[in-house]
């Protein structure tokens, strides 16, 4: 079976984190189904919350494995079907989050985290945040679209977190359907916001052109996931990243592959 | 070149965080204490240049209260000058921060200048939103040796009001002979002033540029924690 997408995604601890011993607060995780659904979740922990990094992981993990197993029995064929699969593993994922609060004792907010969703298949594009995520889509004619937006509070330095109270009304799903809403997608970008100050131009909120367009060339040119990954993790750690950003950083880059 | 290399970076610019410093330069400030301060304000201005991030996220107004109430000007074209409060003018970020040169003398019009410093944050945060700038929460401080000299009810009211909305983050700082009931009254509940030990300014803006600095290398979250205290006297009679 021709394979529908290739992926690769790395989180790494931003410099402030090394200079403070702060582990990293980021995580990302992701899978292409047997079904060629592909599947990514992105979290960044909050700086100030001391076990947020474990929430990330959690939120990411639960939200990938939730979605997995709700896809086992084929695959929501409406706009208004996939929302529903999309809030509800929203919501099973912040009651797993919650729950390993319970697991570890303290409180919700020392476990604080953002998350961004993104669920593609030849059909379909769908993608779910709390928080400051980021995600871009690249269509077959080249066009970049923002699919997810960050959501900011007054400030810069504030958003919202799965495990506040009202995450559930601030949750923002988005449904297109390729070919209809959106033509044909052959790549797409999701990350953190560490990265985002390089990859969106602030004034228009658009994702910057010169940033997507190679790297969305990346994910469909894989032929070693093990090689993709070290270029990914290169790219993330290095100095010309690490002088624009000292905040952890996460990307997963997906793309129908290239023959 | 891969395609990693070939990715190009969004120039856009850094997010700011706006201080706003009142600064009490009366009659009583004369002296020693006025010498420390302004030693005390060059040596912030140093701390916080060595932090190349901080250093053009953080923008400082100087408010000075001595006879009359001036925004001074902290810029190398303009310092020590009477800015006229224009919100455009009289905040610097710090890489190009130049601190006046404080001369004591007349009453302590506090009120007015808390009236004052606030109208300038309100200004400046007008000024990022026409310009696409994201901020941080603005930080007011205080710092006074003595009791207002005019109509100040009204200004401790405004500051503590907008501090509970999360408008600013309000500092209130007493040097020795401080009235601290008064400087209580703008002063919110959770953040009582705190009282200078001697004329420590030099610790006390140590602690302010490492605590903007933790600020501006936020990213998520809203409760920095913020550096121990060690300008403070410690209060051990309750």
């Amino acid at each position: 079976m021709s394979r529908t997408w290739q992926v690769v995604g790395a989180s790494v601890r931003g410099t402030s984190h090394f200079k403070t011993m702060i582990p990293c607060q980021d995580a990302c995780a992701y899978m292409v189904t047997d079904a060629g659904i592909l599947l990514a979740a992105v979290s960044d922990g909050a700086g100030s919350a001391a076990r947020s990094d474990l929430g990330a992981q959690q939120a990411v993990n639960q939200a990938i494995e939730i979605l997995f197993g709700r896809l086992l029995d084929g695959r929501p064929a409406s706009h208004r079907a996939w929302g529903e699969l999309l809030f509800e593993t929203f919501c099973e994922t912040r009651r797993r989050v919650l729950g390993l609060v319970e697991e570890q004792g303290g409180q919700s907010r020392e476990f604080a985290c953002t998350l961004t969703i993104l669920i593609a298949d030849p059909n379909w594009l769908i993608s779910g945040q709390i928080g400051d995520g980021f995600a871009a889509a690249q269509t077959a004619d080249g066009q970049l679209i923002a699919v997810a937006a960050p959501q900011r509070g007054e400030y810069a330095d504030s958003t919202y977190f799965i495990t506040a109270d009202d995450a559930p009304e601030r949750f923002e799903g988005r449904v297109y359907r390729q070919g209809r809403d959106i033509a044909a997608v052959r790549s797409l970008a999701v990350m953190t916001d560490g990265l985002i100050n390089l990859a969106i131009d602030k004034r228009s909120g658009l994702p910057h052109q010169p940033f997507f367009e190679p790297l969305m060339e990346v994910p469909g040119n894989i032929r070693n996931h093990e090689t993709a990954l070290e270029e990914l993790y290169n790219f993330l750690v290095s100095d010309r990243i690490n002088t624009r950003t000292d905040d952890d950083k996460t990307l997963v880059l997906a793309g129908r592959p290239v023959r | 070149m891969s395609f990693f290399d070939q990715a190009e970076f969004a120039d856009n610019p850094e997010p700011r965080c706006p201080v706003v410093l009142c600064l009490d330069t009366s009659g009583s400030m004369k002296g020693e204490p006025v010498v420390q301060l302004n030693e005390a304000l060059t040596q912030f201005a140093v701390e916080l240049k060595d932090d190349a991030l901080a250093s053009l996220r953080v923008e400082v107004a100087v408010v000075t209260f001595g006879g009359a109430v001036r925004a001074l000007g902290v810029h190398a074209d303009d310092r020590g000058e009477d800015t006229g409060f224009d919100a455009g003018r009289c905040f610097t970020t710090v890489d190009l921060f130049a601190p006046p040169e404080l001369k004591a003398g007349g009453g302590t019009p506090m009120g007015e200048a808390v009236r004052k410093g606030l109208e300038l944050l309100r200004a400046r945060k007008e000024i990022y939103k026409q310009n696409d700038l994201d901020y941080f929460r603005p930080w007011m401080f205080l710092i006074t040796d003595g009791k207002p000299t005019d109509q100040w009810e009204s200004a401790a009211e405004q500051a503590r009001l907008e501090d509970s909305r999360k408008g600013l983050l309000f500092f209130g700082i007493g040097v020795e002979g401080a009235e601290m009931e008064t400087l209580a009254r703008f002063s919110p509940e959770n953040r009582p002033p705190m009282k200078l030990r001697g004329l420590a300014f030099g610790e006390l803006f140590q602690w302010l540029s490492r605590s903007l600095s933790a600020v501006a290398h936020s990213k998520v979250g809203d409760q920095i924690p913020l550096p121990p205290v060690g300008w403070a006297q410690v209060d051990t009679s309750a």
